[in-house]
């Protein structure tokens, strides 16, 4: 068999847990000792007793709601709940409200009572509220906080409501007898007039409330037949009266909102009502649209065709119609165009001017037909020249044996009379010439 | 059925709305359910539109009816 060893830190965790889930919401009489309020601003304190001790804190949050002046030496009642500090190990009792003895006894008896009325069932059975309720009375004083918080949510929040305010003593001698006496007269109002039972009283000291605690009036109310809802003082206080109800309301207005938490939600819920319905009748209609949609699409399909059909036609006739027509138009049209073409083209200037270049053309040849001739006759007087000219040509002669004679300078000597003896003369002949002496003239 | 509470209403319309649910729900009936709810939504919205409270003092309780004046929250009682 294995042993189990623990950390430290294990053990300690082990222990708190114990302490705390055992010793939560427990009363502790004692006298105070060493007391000191830490720099952060909660105050510790021992509790002794002639025994032992214990180490009790309150947070500074809690020390606001204390209305006296704790002492060292002073006698007290603490409630609150045991717990330990893992790291240091020690544990200590971590209060919530304190008393002082005298006061003390009276909480001491009052969870006495509890205790008693929870086994007897007083805490049990709880009838649900009924979601929401129109007809509720509500017992308070006429003239108290409470009767004002709660009819001012309830204008603000509810809607047909009827709210019968049953007016009560919440406070001093009468206090019990008249909330008693109203918890047993409302008992005989049949059950299904009324859809709840609200008692309430606005906050107060813990002696203002402490008629909630009556036993007398928490058997009345655990009595009621309706739904019950206790409203009483604040947050932090819970009587007697808060344990019996079927619900408990940590003040007057956090009551007028349980009854009346449900008119915006049913707001919501009518409007989303409206959505809900507008989308299911859509898809519905969309639906039977598409089952429509698909027995008859063949049908109207055919329907269609033989209309398309039927126009069809029609088109073809009609369009016959307008082509035949058209064509006639046109060849109409056309004639007449044809017969301003042919005007035009009669007295069209192309016509002249084709006339006048065939002139012109005509005009040219003859002119260059001229000239050639012309030229062709001056061409045949000058080769005639030129047969005469070569005809004529000395050299021509100088070829046949004449010769020409001449002076030493080149001048011809035309007359046998003109040489003297001695006198050189050139004599050409058709190659060349000779130089010679005349020897005797003759002439 | 005469619809005369609001109630009575919301329960009807829960009622419609899963009759509309069903997709082979003829649609002549789905119409007139629509048409029906839609009346039921308008009654709704104007009963919660509408609807004041009445808060009365109860001057007392005989035989289980409860007798009661209205209410003045100024009034000194008791």
């Amino acid at each position: 068999m294995s042993i189990e060893i623990y950390t430290v830190t294990q053990i300690n965790r082990l222990i708190k847990d114990i302490l705390e889930s055992n010793f939560y919401g427990i009363w502790i009489e004692g006298e105070v000792s060493s007391l000191r309020y830490s720099s952060t601003g909660h105050l510790y304190f021992s509790l002794i007793d002639s025994n032992a001790s214990i180490g009790v804190i309150i947070y500074r949050n809690r020390l606001n709601n204390i209305k006296f002046d704790i002492e060292n030496g002073m006698k007290v009642v603490v409630f609150g709940s045991l717990g330990l500090y893992v790291k240091g190990g020690s544990y200590r009792m971590v209060v919530e409200h304190i008393r002082q003895s005298g006061s003390g006894r009276k909480f001491y008896d009052l969870e006495k009572l509890k205790r008693e009325f929870k086994e007897q069932g007083f805490f049990d059975n709880k009838k649900p509220i009924p979601y929401n309720p129109k007809n509720i009375i509500l017992i308070t004083s006429p003239n108290g906080a409470a009767v004002f918080d709660i009819t001012n949510i309830l204008n603000r929040r509810g809607f047909g409501l009827n709210l019968y305010i049953y007016p009560v003593v919440v406070q001093g001698d009468k206090a019990e007898d008249s909330i008693y006496t109203a918890l047993c007269t409302i008992n005989t109002i049949p059950k299904h007039s009324i859809d709840v039972v609200i008692l309430a009283r606005g906050g107060g000291s813990n002696e203002d409330l402490w008629i909630f605690n009556s036993p007398k009036i928490a058997k009345a109310l655990f009595d009621i037949k309706f739904p019950t809802i206790s409203a009483i003082g604040h947050e932090i206080d819970y009587t007697l009266c808060d344990f019996v109800a079927d619900k408990r309301a940590e003040t007057p207005s956090a009551a007028a909102e349980i009854i009346t938490s449900s008119k915006f939600e049913l707001i919501d819920k009518i409007e989303n009502y409206r959505k809900t319905l507008n989308n299911l009748i859509n898809n519905t209609i969309r639906l039977s649209k598409s089952k429509i949609e698909k027995y008859a699409a063949k049908r109207y399909l055919m329907q269609i065709n033989s209309l398309i059909n039927n126009k069809l036609i029609n088109i073809d006739v009609l369009s016959e119609k307008i082509s035949s027509k058209l064509f006639s138009k046109i060849s109409q049209e056309n004639l007449v165009v044809q017969k301003h073409l042919n005007i035009i083209q009669k007295n069209s200037p192309i016509n002249k001017i084709k006339l006048t270049s065939e002139k012109n053309r005509m005009l040219k040849y003859k002119i260059s037909q001229s000239i050639a001739a012309i030229l062709s006759n001056k061409t045949n007087k000058v080769e005639l020249f030129d047969y005469k000219f070569r005809l004529a040509n000395p050299k021509n002669l100088l070829k046949k044996g004449y010769t020409i004679t001449a002076d030493s300078s080149g001048k011809p000597i035309k007359s046998a009379l003109s040489i003297k003896n001695n006198q050189l003369i050139k004599t050409i002949f058709y190659d060349g010439e000779i130089i010679s002496k005349v020897k005797k003239s003759k002439g | 059925m005469k619809i005369k509470t609001f109630e009575d209403a919301v329960k009807r319309l829960e009622g419609i709305a899963k009759q509309l649910e069903d997709e082979e729900i003829e649609i002549d009936k789905a119409v007139s359910l629509y048409e029906e709810g839609m009346k039921l939504v308008d009654f709704c919205s104007k009963k919660l539109e509408e609807a004041e409270n009445r808060i009365r003092l109860i001057t007392n309780i005989k035989d289980g009816k409860i007798e009661s004046e209205e209410f003045d929250e100024d009034t000194e009682t008791v």
